[in-house]
């Protein structure tokens, strides 16, 4: 049995019709403005699904002829590809034209290797090791450094090409006794600002980290994402396993706004609460907030929800308002505005449902978000050819492990010698400031 | 590996021997006086847990009435007297902050000596927490009109120092005889890293001074080497510190540290000012 793999991420590029879908190890470049494929790593295969009524696995897989369509799509040698699972990645866009700096894609994976590509030309610029995994990156402004949030809750600044005499050449700006979930540098480049599992964002100078500037609390539970207003600069949306996503005035650390996201997917769009598990108070982990500046609308997903919420922006009152939700039929895993204001949407598609799309796209029209059928040009071609496929679709659903719970992220490589018993100790609900999960020490040798 | 290992016996002696001072506070202050004994607790704790901890949002929901209540009123009195509770709660904030206060004898000493200044001691250790609590509150039935201005919390102060204290807040911070992770794997769980001390110097205003203290010759070396190369930091000359009328106290207020002298071990110790960053305004 195989099965196309979802594409776990979208990027877009800020000022270009570039779209990254990541899948797996490997990523397709699109043309959002045509939807033509631009780059792959994979060497293209498309899926036709085959008329055959038992439908599950009837995809029959052809290689792409160097036919007029596709003879322009760089194909990205596969002894330069990842070979473990792509976490995230990064764009960097030539602000001004001063710098000779190409237009940058960096990707780091599951073990721990950094590359960096060449957008222009579609080829590896370098690959190199880093020492822990990254949970986010950025560039700085112009694009000198690649700038790494990790696993084990710190950030270090690496340099764009790795020296050749030293494999390590980064220096360390911050770090948090947490697991860092998100990163953002601020679009005038003078703070860096991360999140942790423990409820905190913290505003830091950039590049010099070690100046805390303030930190923005309030947050009850994880925050896993982090979002600068590209219209308002000094304002920041944070999002995570609260009910509620907060509006920030982030340099003096201020809450501007929060809007109880809970209460819409539960009561406007009178929504299944069995298909979420809602049963549970800690239900809510958002996975993606991106907006659009032309239309200054904001669009956030939710683990375990099949839809979109949109945000726009009150610019009297300096505050989001909801707007309509997106349906879907299926989990969306991520998604991405491309320069024209269309939102542009992965499925996780699963085993149940193989021949859905893995993309869908909103056009936005007169204010209002119309659903591209499937046949259109836009999607077609990403839809045919689709990802690569897999025995069985993974579990992709990563965010909700944020939340607190009995197992600790940093012991599986702590040998905690002095040994603990362990203790449960009965959920608590959340509702107090309280870490949750509980870990007591009990004494073993008290006599 | 050989050389380090005497030291870790010796860590581990001076816990396991920690019944041997109680008499002592027994003596000195009130037969009812809790013993140390029934507090004891394994000397280590991972700060990387989730532990169970309670915590404020953010320094302005904590309510600090529980702690001095000579100094705050309950936050849940305040509809009715907002007025006098506005004017009173400004008055008075947390200055000092003993991190990993142990058995909160510098608490102790210090109550006395600076009896306007609010300070607290955070500790990870349930028992150990639960020890000085009871101790400050036999304190302070015993002396009712003294050592209103100190409290303890269990906290870990690795993790949510800036849930309690706002930036700039406090004046100084100790660090006395702290857990010294011999292993080379895990010094990344020590109290001083080049990370936390960026969240000291965000809660210690720029004049402030933090105090370390340890019979470890290695760990000492390690807080001075991160503490030099922190660029908010800069060491207070010797002579300096010994002017400094807690420095005897920090020498030999704590139980570790009289257990240190007991065995006649070294103290090193070493202070370090916050000072503004050198081309930014601040502050």
């Amino acid at each position: 049995m195989a099965y196309r793999l979802p594409f776990t991420k979208l990027l877009h590029h800020p000022t270009k019709n570039l779209l990254i879908l990541v899948f797996g190890s490997q990523f397709h470049a699109l043309d959002t403005s045509t939807g033509a494929l631009i780059s792959t790593t994979r060497t293209l295969i498309s899926f036709t699904s085959s008329t055959n009524d038992d439908s599950v696995n009837n995809t029959t897989t052809t290689v792409i002829n160097n036919d007029s369509s596709s003879n322009s799509i760089h194909i990205i040698p596969s002894t330069n590809i990842h070979q473990a699972t792509i976490r995230t990645l990064a764009f960097y866009d030539r602000v001004d034209s001063n710098t000779s700096i190409p237009t940058l894609l960096a990707t780091s994976d599951e073990n721990k290797i950094l590359k960096v590509w060449n957008c222009d030309e579609w080829r590896l610029r370098n690959t190199r090791p880093v020492s822990k995994r990254a949970m986010a990156m950025a560039f700085n402004k112009d694009g000198s450094q690649i700038i790494i949030a990790d696993k084990f809750g710190d950030v270090y600044s690496h340099p764009l090409d790795p020296p050749e005499d030293k494999q390590n050449a980064s220096t360390l700006l911050l770090g948090h006794v947490s697991m860092v979930t998100d990163m953002v540098i601020t679009p005038n480049n003078k703070y860096v600002i991360t999140c942790d599992r423990d409820e905190h964002i913290r505003i830091s100078r950039f590049p010099k980290g070690y100046n805390i500037e303030s930190y923005c609390l309030g947050h009850k539970q994880f925050v896993s994402k982090l979002h600068i207003l590209p219209w308002a600069n000094d304002l920041l949306l944070s999002a995570g396993g609260d009910d509620f996503i907060a509006l920030w005035d982030y340099v003096p650390g201020k809450l501007l706004q929060t809007l109880n996201i809970k209460e819409i997917i539960e009561t406007k769009e009178n929504y299944d609460k069995k298909a979420m598990n809602v049963d549970s108070e800690d239900s809510i982990a958002v996975t993606s907030i991106t907006s659009s500046p032309i239309s200054q609308n904001i669009a956030l997903t939710i683990e375990k929800f099949p839809g979109i919420l949109i945000f726009n922006w009150d610019e009297t009152e300096k505050q989001i308002r909801y707007l309509q939700t997106l349906h879907l039929s299926i989990d969306p895993l991520d998604l991405a505005y491309d320069i024209g204001g269309n939102l542009w949407v992965s499925n996780y598609v699963k085993e149940e449902q193989p021949n859905e799309s893995l993309i869908t796209v909103f056009r936005k029209s007169d204010n209002k978000y119309e659903k591209v059928p499937e046949d259109h040009p836009l999607i077609k071609q990403i839809n045919e050819y689709g990802s690569t496929t897999v025995e069985k679709i993974p579990d992709l659903y990563t965010i909700s492990h944020l939340r607190k719970n009995l197992v600790d992220w940093r012991e599986q490589d702590d040998d905690d010698d002095d040994e603990q018993n362990v203790e449960e100790e009965g959920k608590n609900t959340s509702k107090r400031r309280k870490s949750q999960g509980a870990k007591k020490n009990k004494k073993k040798s008290k006599n | 590996m050989s050389a380090k290992l005497p030291q870790v016996n010796s860590f581990l002696l001076k816990i396991t021997c920690f019944w041997s001072n109680f008499r002592f506070i027994n003596n000195e202050t009130h037969p009812n006086l809790f013993q140390k004994r029934y507090f004891r607790q394994r000397a280590h704790s991972n700060p990387f847990s989730d532990h169970y901890l309670e915590y404020p949002l953010s320094p302005a929901h904590m309510d600090w009435s529980t702690h001095y209540p000579k100094f705050f009123t309950s936050k849940s009195d305040n509809n009715q007297t907002l007025v006098t509770q506005s004017q009173s709660s400004i008055q008075k904030k947390v200055e000092f902050a003993d991190l990993g206060c142990g058995y909160g004898g510098l608490l102790v000493a210090l109550s006395t000596l600076f009896p306007d200044t609010l300070m607290l001691g955070m500790e990870i250790r349930v028992k150990v927490e639960d020890y000085v609590r009871e101790r400050i509150n036999a304190l302070r039935s015993q002396y009712p009109e003294q050592y209103q201005n100190v409290s303890i919390i269990r906290m870990n102060a690795m993790k949510f120092l800036p849930n309690f204290f706002e930036k700039g807040q406090l004046s100084k911070m100790f660090f006395l005889f702290p857990d010294p992770h011999f292993k080379t794997r895990k010094h990344k769980a020590r109290i001083i890293t080049a990370q936390l001390l960026s969240e000291y110097a965000y809660v210690l205003r720029v004049g402030g001074i933090i105090y370390t203290i340890t019979d470890v010759k290695d760990l000492n070396e390690w807080m001075v080497k991160h503490l030099d190369d922190h660029p908010l930091f800069e060491r207070i000359p010797d002579d300096e510190v010994e002017k400094d009328p807690v420095i005897p106290h920090v020498r030999t207020a704590t139980e570790e540290g009289k257990k240190v002298e007991r065995n006649n071990g070294d103290k090193f110790l070493a202070c370090y000012k916050r000072i503004a960053d050198n081309d930014s305004s601040e502050d």
